[in-house]
């Protein structure tokens, strides 16, 4: 019986260091980036789903067999925007070459050139209401306070930094996504 | 499936930042609770953004990770040997080196109380340190060394068949043969869990541990056993700032609580020190463990500002 806090554990410790790579596929085999955090999530859900079974021997292979069984099963459901590129298969090479990058291991001096680079990209008062909350350890109450703006919009900025920032460090783009503007922000699914 | 990622990781960021508030209730958590445990989609996310905080929590930090590179510098004709105090915020090292023949370079590594980082040797090994932990580390083309000074460091060693990797605790020493396990150095005792590999400690006979295998050393004598793998994992989960209990008493899920909060939390009677518990709970968050601990086993509390004490009545 598999508990929480192991697969979290797991998670954690096994699966999300690999989105960088993880990213990198999907947009080989899905080309229209606003499906990427849809199809990422697919992914991850049935990483967990298949781990309270039985944990795979070797995380990254069975991650990007999933991720392939995904948008296999999502090319059946519409057909993607870029209808010319098909779907030959995911060649040797394609798995081969993320081998190669060792993505997983962060030095801790690239990761803080990352996240101080993650910063930069933010707006500048987005990264105004981040840097008093994280770094100064303000409440939200506190920062609205202190910048003479209100509470929702501090919580607004925090939500959109937070998460363009997490997405810089786990090897996205980094870039801010308001909520209502993706393209296709409705249900999926059968 | 049906909400978009989009919603479901908007829903998950908002539950996450209004954790980090004062204003979290048990109320709140359970609602947290319910809506991870209504879909594996639901946790993805939630755990992704847990994680990402996590990054930015320590990368912002700073102190947490102290990284000092110490030279010692050869002193032609001196016999005394040579004192080089290394400052690490909060505190201080001794070291005493006789002087060498060859510079030797050393890297020093610390947490402080209730931090938890981790680290990337020059090697490529991984470390997470625990908290209020020390540790320094020297390479050289035949070996690398690692010294636990304080505390407990979970390995992650990258594999190096001419350069053996061997961790010294007190008067115990660890060679690595396979990849991830845990050293925690106590005051009269060293603690070594094998995750995955090998390990070998010394001891009468050098035994080596396999993966679920712990040794718990001591200066006369040491004890080998095995646990299933996923209690091991629970025991391990410092490392991603859970602390997991099942079936545990009161007593230790407080002695860990300790190891993290400067708030100490007293266990008041033998009556509530055996009772067991099961879950788990942010270390950061001790107010919520003992609010649990109060609506879900009806353990009374006292508390002041310097301490928290438990009793059964």
């Amino acid at each position: 019986m598999i508990d929480d806090a192991w697969l979290r554990n797991w998670f954690m410790e096994h699966v999300l260091p690999l989105e960088p790579a993880l990213n990198r596929f999907i947009k080989r085999q899905w080309p229209d980036l606003h499906d990427l955090p849809d199809i990422r999530q697919d992914v991850y859900e049935r990483m967990l789903i298949k781990a309270c079974e039985a944990q795979p021997a070797n995380v990254r292979a069975y991650l990007f067999a999933v991720a392939r069984n995904a948008i296999v099963d999502r090319s059946r459901l519409r057909r993607p925007a870029h209808a010319g590129s098909g779907f030959d298969g995911i060649s040797e090479e394609d798995m081969e070459l993320d081998w190669l990058t060792p993505e997983r291991f962060f030095e801790a001096r690239q990761e803080m050139s990352r996240f101080e680079r993650g910063m930069e990209k933010l707006p500048r008062q987005c990264r105004e209401v981040i840097k008093l909350r994280k770094i100064e350890g303000l409440s939200a109450k506190e920062v609205a306070f202190k910048l003479g703006v209100g509470i929702d919009s501090v919580h607004h900025q925090t939500m959109l930094g937070m998460r363009a920032l997490v997405d810089f460090l786990l090897g996205g783009d980094g870039k801010i996504r308001r909520p209502g503007n993706t393209k296709r922000n409705r249900k999926v699914g059968p | 499936m049906s909400l978009s990622a989009d919603e479901i990781e908007t829903q998950a960021m908002d539950f996450l930042l209004r954790r980090m508030d004062d204003s979290w209730s048990v109320e709140d958590q359970r609602h947290l609770d319910h809506w991870l445990a209504a879909s594996m989609a639901h946790r993805a996310a939630f755990w992704r953004l847990e994680y990402g905080d996590n990054k930015i929590t320590r990368l912002v930090g700073g102190q947490a990770l102290n990284e000092r590179e110490s030279r010692v510098h050869l002193w032609k004709g001196l016999a005394a040997s040579l004192i080089l105090l290394v400052g690490i915020s909060g505190g201080y090292f001794v070291h005493e080196h006789l002087p060498s023949t060859v510079p030797s370079k050393s890297i020093e590594y610390a947490t402080r109380f209730g931090g938890i980082s981790e680290a990337v040797l020059p090697d490529g090994t991984r470390l997470t340190l625990n908290s209020a932990t020390a540790v320094r580390f020297e390479e050289s083309s035949a070996q690398r060394v690692l010294w636990i000074k304080s505390g407990e460091a979970f390995f992650s060693v990258t594999h190096d068949a001419k350069r053996p990797f061997v961790v010294h605790s007190g008067d115990q020493a660890v060679t690595v043969l396979g990849t991830k396990f845990s050293v925690e150095k106590q005051t009269n005792k060293t603690v070594v869990s094998v995750l995955e590999g090998r390990v070998r400690v010394s001891g009468p006979g050098g035994a080596v541990l396999t993966r679920g295998q712990t040794a718990v050393m001591g200066s006369s004598s040491s004890l080998v056993f095995s646990e299933d793998p996923s209690v091991l994992e629970r025991r391990l989960s410092w490392r991603t700032g859970i602390l997991a209990f099942s079936d545990t008493p009161i007593r230790e899920a407080v002695a860990q609580f300790n190891r993290y909060n400067e708030r100490k939390v007293i266990v008041g009677d033998d009556e509530v020190g055996a009772t067991k518990i099961g879950g788990a709970f942010n270390l950061a968050n001790e107010d919520q463990f003992v609010h649990i601990l109060k609506t879900a086993y009806g353990v009374k509390v006292r508390s002041n500002e310097r301490e928290i004490i438990l009793s059964a009545r």
